[in-house]
């Protein structure tokens, strides 16, 4: 670890994190004008957050929305990737074309299709395009997450199971999935995260829907407020929650399996799963 | 810095080329992984670097390369001192283990390589095609890497480490990554091409057969510091320590005590008895020391004073190792005739085969 | 077993092809379509007005052209950016790496319009570079030309993309077998040269795979530039989102948006060719 590796890595934190710092810096700053130099320490933009009750309305709408789109992007990128590992040449190069088709094409541009698509066949717009849009959005990483963990696995184990005598099914559901849970739980992360940062698809396919970050561009558009500082910072440490109870909970399991079975944890999923 | 730049020679008469002086690694608050060591290289010279790993060999390679920057202490080459220049500024160049040949070039651009960065490097392709000459890998240029053999990989390193006439050639274990034979093989290229090329090397092996089979001066190393700097016969047979002389293997140490010291002979009295052997001579009576026996200091005599139980015996071409047992000392020696397992068989020490060295 | 298993893939085809293919067949059927504006309906049918349109106006092409721009520059950036950084992670101690990757990835959970807010904080008039600024007595009057301009856009471009441009770099950079540079130094190879040489041809996959992902997240982003650029915040995709919402010229918006995704597709393949052919450029054959 020399000297200027350590002055590069530091200025790329200070890069990455100076607008949050920022943002949190002035949701405790005591003046309504966001200027500097600060004018002290206040906890009123939290205060007045509390008691806005059209804020909570949006972040409670953000959260269901992000539960089915989390669960949604996980299942279709776990098939996705048991296929893509596993299926012949051309398959694979099949589905990875169509995988890259939503993230390639600009949110905006794939959008405006769908909502072309929703008016022909006199579909409404709410939740559940939300939620499908959302998820097709998610996929692409959802799938190449758990594809690349699937990859890495050692073809020998399920090979023994199958030579053991487990079916195809008892193989993947006692062999493959236990290796590749912290994947899949991953992805659900992943999904409920890129569900609560969206705004795009929120614009064209929410319908009568409201979630947070629409309340949040429609203010912004208005004025640059405290609270609003105040309510991003909230959100921040809500979607760190998120990701830290799912990735902890993983971790949280994983080592109370390890302290059951000392020796082999994959052995002690499979007696528990039996 | 008050050092002696100017030249000066070794023992053996060859002009000094490159001398480290109180060089010290360290990393962070761990101990040392180089101790502070002086040695000198000479010109021409095959000098080798032999200890078990992580005994700071390669660290003190990768210093001399411009890899590492030492804690303490100073390196000079040809007279200068190398200080903080960056690897490409010195003329040095380095044979890494496993090679680390650039795989996106072929064989021939991987030679050419150091050509190609300086001005008027004259005629490259012929340059190129004398180095892959040299290490018998004509015709291979068009290769890539991944299509060669180890061996064939370590010849176009060793070809690309050489093009550009260095002073100094660093060789960081290069055959460890090869089957035996092929290993025996390349040895006796590389002692060829550096008589030929007249280059001097400096090699780091923890194989003492290699060592022995290369080295012009052998420099023993343990613990980040060198124990012994001396021609192979010399480390060999007038070990500094009992590492040094239990780490070259095969031989049967016996501890015990100096009971007398005269010019070129010391007597040494253990619990086989008392013998009188070539010693270090910094040992003083009364010190604890060992008394080094090689399998040819071990006789199989009628008339020999000392009665061991033979153990083990096994045939190795020339002849029988054979593992026997005095007085709870096991003695390892060497015979034409192989001796009946749970026997007892008169043994003799030959004094002048022997070697009386520091205990620790 | 293993042909089996494609069909784990069935349910994620179906939501790609209605969600993602069908959409866009119906937005190229939409685009040779006409619009009848007393009625305010659609009239389907096979015209060409619409395309003619997009590529005979002048503004269209340009806006396009500075889409793919924009999508070049923030690629370039975020390369010129994430090599040192993804090169200084390889030194990072093992325990450490998993900790970098969390201080790296964090950034792209806050959402688009958290981030955006956050540069009109620090780049406006009284944000935190004119503050700093002034503070430092460097200038007396705030500067009003940083934020509503094409230099906050391409930096809140970068800042969005730089991430994935790291882990791009990072992920290849570790495949690399770090002696490979020490060997080049080793060889007479000053820093830029072993990195030119050596460094930057074995980790082009993931400057590709990085310059792809940046390009196309960056040309395809409507609100950055809407809500930072100010009046240079005029986009094809904004352009787009008018012709569709506002002006319910249907045809004309699709048109727009095929020619856009042509345009970003064959930029991007020439994108990918370029950085796959820099391991070319150093042959030395005589």
């Amino acid at each position: 670890m020399n000297r200027r590796a350590v002055v590069i890595l530091a200025l790329a934190t200070a890069f990455l994190y100076l607008p949050i710092a920022v943002l949190a810096v002035f949701s405790f700053n005591a003046s309504r004008l966001m200027a500097f130099p600060l004018s002290g320490f206040t906890l009123d933009w939290y205060r007045s957050l509390a008691a806005n009750t059209k804020f909570q309305g949006g972040f409670v709408t953000s959260f269901l929305i992000a539960q089915p789109v989390g669960v949604a992007s996980a299942a279709l990128g776990l098939g996705g990737a048991l296929a893509l590992v596993s299926a012949h040449r051309s398959i694979r190069i099949g589905l990875a074309a169509l995988l890259l088709m939503p993230f390639l094409v600009p949110k905006t541009v794939l959008c405006i299709a769908q909502s072309m698509v929703l008016a022909r066949f006199g579909l409404d717009r709410g939740a559940t395009t939300l939620i499908a849009a959302q998820t097709i959005v998610a996929v692409p990483f959802t799938t190449a997450l758990i594809a690349s963990v699937l990859a890495g696995l050692d073809h020998r184990l399920e090979e023994a199971a199958r030579d053991l005598g487990a079916s195809p099914w008892v193989c993947f559901r006692r062999i493959t999935f236990p290796q590749i849970r912290p994947a899949v739980s991953a992805a659900y992360s992943i999904g409920v995260i890129l569900s609560l940062a969206d705004l795009t698809i929120g614009l064209y396919l929410a319908g009568r829907t409201q979630p947070l970050s629409l309340i949040v561009a429609s203010e912004f558009r208005r004025e640059l407020s405290p609270d609003l500082n105040a309510m991003q910072v909230s959100v921040l440490i809500l979607t760190a929650i998120i990701v830290v109870v799912t990735e902890g909970y993983g971790r949280l399991r994983a080592v109370c399996r390890r302290r059951t079975a000392p020796r082999s944890p994959s052995l002690a999923s499979t007696e528990r799963v039996a | 810095m008050s050092l002696d730049t100017s030249p000066r020679a070794t023992a053996g008469g060859a002009p000094i080329l490159l001398s480290a002086r109180g060089l010290v690694k360290r990393y962070g608050a761990h101990p040392p992984v180089v101790a502070g060591v002086d040695f000198d290289v000479a010109e021409r010279a095959f000098t080798t670097l032999l200890g078990p790993s992580g005994c700071g060999k390669t660290t003190i390679l990768r210093m001399i390369g411009g890899f590492e920057r030492p804690s303490a202490g100073t390196l000079t080459l040809d007279g200068v001192v190398l200080g903080d220049r960056p690897p490409e500024r010195r003329p040095v160049n380095t044979v890494f283990q496993s090679y680390a040949l650039f795989p996106h070039l072929s064989v021939h651009d991987n030679v050419a390589f150091s050509l190609t960065l300086r001005q008027g490097a004259g005629d490259i392709a012929a340059k190129v095609r004398r180095a892959l000459d040299a290490v018998h890998m004509a015709g291979f240029g068009d290769r890539f890497p991944a299509q060669l053999s180890g061996g064939q990989q370590q010849r176009v390193a060793v070809a690309r480490a050489m093009v550009a006439e260095p002073r100094l050639l660093l060789l960081d274990e290069p055959l460890s990554a090869l089957d035996r034979t092929m290993r025996a093989h390349l040895q006796t290229e590389l002692k060829d091409l550096q008589r030929r090329l007249g280059i001097a090397f400096v090699y780091v092996t923890h194989d003492q057969e290699e060592a022995f089979g290369l080295s012009d001066t052998i420099l023993v190393m343990n613990g980040g510091r060198i124990l012994q700097a001396d021609t192979p016969e010399t480390v060999y047979r007038r070990p500094a320590s009992s590492f040094v002389a239990g780490f070259i293997g095969g031989a049967t140490l016996v501890p015990g005590h100096v009971v007398g010291v005269a010019p070129d002979r010391t007597t040494i009295g253990t619990a086989l008895g008392t013998f009188v052997a070539p010693g270090l001579p910094a040992l003083g009576e009364g010190m604890p020391a060992s008394l080094v026996l090689r399998p040819d200091s071990i006789v199989l005599r009628d008339d020999g004073d000392l009665r061991a139980a033979v153990r083990h015996v096994t045939f190795i071409g020339q002849g029988y190792a054979v593992e026997a047992e005095a007085q709870g000392q096991a003695l390892r020696f060497a015979s034409a005739e192989s001796p009946r397992v749970g026997s007892t068989v008169p043994l003799a020490i030959v004094g002048d085969r022997a070697y009386v060295t520091a205990a620790a | 077993m293993t042909g089996g298993r494609s069909l784990f893939a069935m349910p994620l085809v179906v939501v790609l092809l209605g969600g993602a293919i069908l959409p866009l067949v119906i937005l190229a059927v939409i685009s040779f379509w006409s619009v009848d504006f007393d009625a305010f309906e659609l009239v389907p049918g096979f015209g060409l007005a619409s395309w003619r349109e997009v590529l005979g106006s002048s503004t269209y092409p340009t806006l396009i052209g500075k889409s793919v721009l924009t999508g070049f520059a923030t690629a370039g950036l975020t390369a010129l950016a994430g090599y040192p950084v993804a090169l200084s992670l390889l030194r990072l101690p093992k325990r450490w790496k998993s900790v970098a990757l969390v201080v790296l990835m964090t950034p792209l959970y806050t959402g688009e319009i958290v981030r955006i807010y956050a540069w009109r904080l620090v780049l406006g008039t009284d944000g935190l570079v004119n503050g700093l600024l002034m503070g430092l007595h460097l200038v007396q009057a705030p500067l009003k030309f940083i934020l509503f301009s094409p230099v906050a856009t391409v930096l809140a471009l970068v800042y969005d993309e730089l991430p994935f441009m790291t882990l791009a770099l990072w992920i290849a950079a570790e495949r690399l077998d770090g002696r490979l540079a020490e060997a080049a130094r080793d060889l007479g190879a000053r820093p830029l040269t072993a990195f030119l040489r050596v460094t930057l041809p074995l980790t082009r996959t993931g400057l590709c795979a990085g310059a792809l992902a940046v390009f196309a997240l960056s040309a395809g982003d409507l609100q950055t530039p809407n809500f930072l650029g100010g009046p240079s915040g005029a986009t094809a995709l904004a352009s787009i989102d008018n012709l569709f919402g506002t002006a319910f010229d249907w045809p004309t918006a699709s048109a727009l948006a095929l020619a856009l995704l042509f345009a970003l597709t064959v930029s991007a393949a020439l994108l990918a060719m370029a950085i796959l052919r820099l391991g070319g450029a150093v042959r030395v054959r005589p």
